[in-house]
């Protein structure tokens, strides 16, 4: 596979490499030792979700002579933007499942293993399958993992009572399931924990797809959220949906009003408050999260749980030749979204191959818009821009923000359709 | 054989049209600026708004108009509001092209 790079890439590549060196004043740098570097790069990409994936296909196209391995455990990615959709009943789980073929066909090794070590002096990633990866870049994509006991009694037996459904696939027909079962005039709880989380406007659109499908199946029900947050992305826009679609069917009690659970009994399906406990027939908890398991193994995370980097390469700023994209970076004020993700891959695919090519990364300016859907067909959007210099992001002043509060329905619907569209768009250059 | 093969795959990035293969990105700020456009505009596949055809003077005019016009509230106006009379050049110029 190697080989057939070698014979399709050069006739853009090497063109572009080219002409992006010289504009910088730089061609002569593009001398047969730099080729040979870059050449003879091993890229090792650690996560297939929007974020991996992008990176290994871009890493690919950037520098068609480097081998890029990707690993990742799972032989299907099952995508969780969306998922609220299959939730509500409104989507079919097949519509959120992906393969690698593609991206095997492009040249890509993908290694259907678990990454279960990372030595960073000597550049090699241990694999369960026994082998072992030698790296000149390590790009870790690792997305989250569930704090398993930092919510006290929610542990991966009660998420089998009490479904988190934050990591698409059976958790997401769990909650499904659980719903269609849900007695008439029955309460679902849905717990969030404090930000930062994956997906922050995440919640609050399950929220509203959930009051959805009770409105048209169990309309005397109700849905309260218990939030450890006294605000939430795109809240104004959120609650006047509500209003609107649900009447008072959701009610959001924040941490100032005591909505922060601090306590899961399954066996009782009860959440606790700091004063209080209330008692589901539906209890969707959104756990407390960390960066995946082999950024902390990889030395890469700090006392957060989350890893940070330098805005500009996305290198860690704690192992060095390591990068980090996606949902287990900081990288506030860009969210943990799957947009952000897959931005970052190929900006951070970009700097790596700059490094390899002895160019300095870059700061540049990147973006991000995360579509909620509040109906089946509407939705509302926030969006950001950000700079990306001295190594940290920041908001662009004067850009970014959500839709207009006054919008018409035709406008929530063309923000329906978008999101749609981006769904589309997206799991096609990750995965398609 | 392999070199038939290799001729195959070549086709879609000489035609500037992804099947499979996208277009390819340079490392310049021409590529890291246009990484925020692919998530949604993508060559060659349904998009919000696909960019195909679209020359670079027409983009350019678009996005400054998305970007001048105070009252509009979609992302793309939220988006361009952050994005200098360079930077939409250099953007317009990089995707303009790709359409050509």
């Amino acid at each position: 596979m190697k080989e057939l790079s070698k014979l399709t890439s050069p006739p853009v590549s090497r063109r572009q490499l080219l002409a992006a060196l010289s504009a910088l004043g730089l061609g002569t740098l593009l001398s047969p030792a730099l080729r040979a570097q870059t050449a003879s790069a091993r890229l090792v990409v650690v996560g297939g979700g929007f974020g991996g994936a992008t990176a290994a296909r871009a890493l690919t196209r950037l520098l068609p002579e480097a081998s890029v391995t990707l690993v990742e455990v799972s032989r299907e990615y099952i995508a969780c933007p969306f998922s609220n959709l299959v939730v509500a009943g409104l989507r079919d789980m097949s519509a959120q499942t992906f393969q690698y073929r593609a991206l095997r066909r492009e040249g890509i090794t993908v290694a259907h293993a678990r990454a279960t070590a990372v030595d960073t002096a000597k550049r090699s990633v241990s694999l369960d399958s026994g082998s072992k990866l030698s790296y000149d870049r390590l790009i870790l994509a690792p997305g989250i993992d569930l704090r398993w006991g930092a919510l006290e009694g929610y542990t991966p037996r009660a998420a089998e009572r009490m479904p988190h459904a934050w990591k698409a696939g059976l958790q997401t027909m769990l909650l499904k399931e659980q719903l269609e079962g849900m007695p008439e005039g029955g309460t679902v709880l849905i717990s969030v924990t404090a930000a930062p989380f994956r997906c922050p406007p995440g919640p609050y659109e399950r929220a509203s797809l959930v009051a959805g499908y009770l409105k048209r199946r169990n309309p005397r029900a109700k849905l309260i959220i218990l939030d450890s947050n006294d605000g939430f992305s795109k809240q104004a826009l959120f609650q006047a949906a509500w209003r609107q679609h649900y009447g008072t069917m959701i009610e959001w009690r924040g941490a100032a009003d005591f909505g922060r659970v601090i306590r899961a009994d399954a066996n009782a399906m009860r959440l606790h408050t700091d004063f209080d406990s209330e008692v589901g027939d539906v209890i969707n908890v959104v756990p407390p999260q960390q960066a995946g398991k082999i950024a902390r193994l990889a030395g890469a995370v700090d006392a957060t749980g989350w890893c940070p980097i330098d805005a500009t390469s996305f290198a860690s700023t704690l192992v060095p030749n390591v990068h980090v994209i996606g949902d287990a970076t900081i990288a506030a004020p860009m969210p943990k979204s799957a947009f952000s993700a897959n931005q970052q891959a190929k900006v951070c695919a970009i700097q790596v191959a700059r490094l390899l090519s002895g160019l300095a990364p870059e700061p540049t300016t990147l973006a991000n818009t995360c579509y909620s859907y509040t109906t089946p067909e509407s939705a509302i959007s926030v969006s950001g821009v950000y700079a990306s210099t001295n190594g940290q992001f920041s908001n662009v002043p004067g850009a970014g923000g959500v839709s207009p509060a006054d919008a018409s329905l035709e406008f929530r619907r063309r923000e329906g359709r978008q999101a749609a569209d981006w769904f589309t768009a997206v799991t096609r250059e990750a995965f398609l | 054989m392999r070199y038939r093969l290799a001729l195959a795959l070549s086709l879609p990035w000489l035609a500037g049209c992804g099947g499979l293969v996208q277009a390819p990105m340079a490392l310049d700020q021409a590529a890291l600026l246009t990484a925020s456009c692919s998530g949604c505009h993508a060559a060659g596949g349904r998009a919000i708004v696909s960019l195909d055809g679209m020359a670079a003077s027409e983009l350019e005019a678009k996005l400054l108009a998305y970007r001048n016009d105070a009252d509009g509230g979609s992302a793309m106006h939220r988006m361009a509001r952050g994005y200098s009379d360079e930077q939409i050049a250099l953007i317009a110029s990089t995707l303009g092209e790709r359409a050509e």
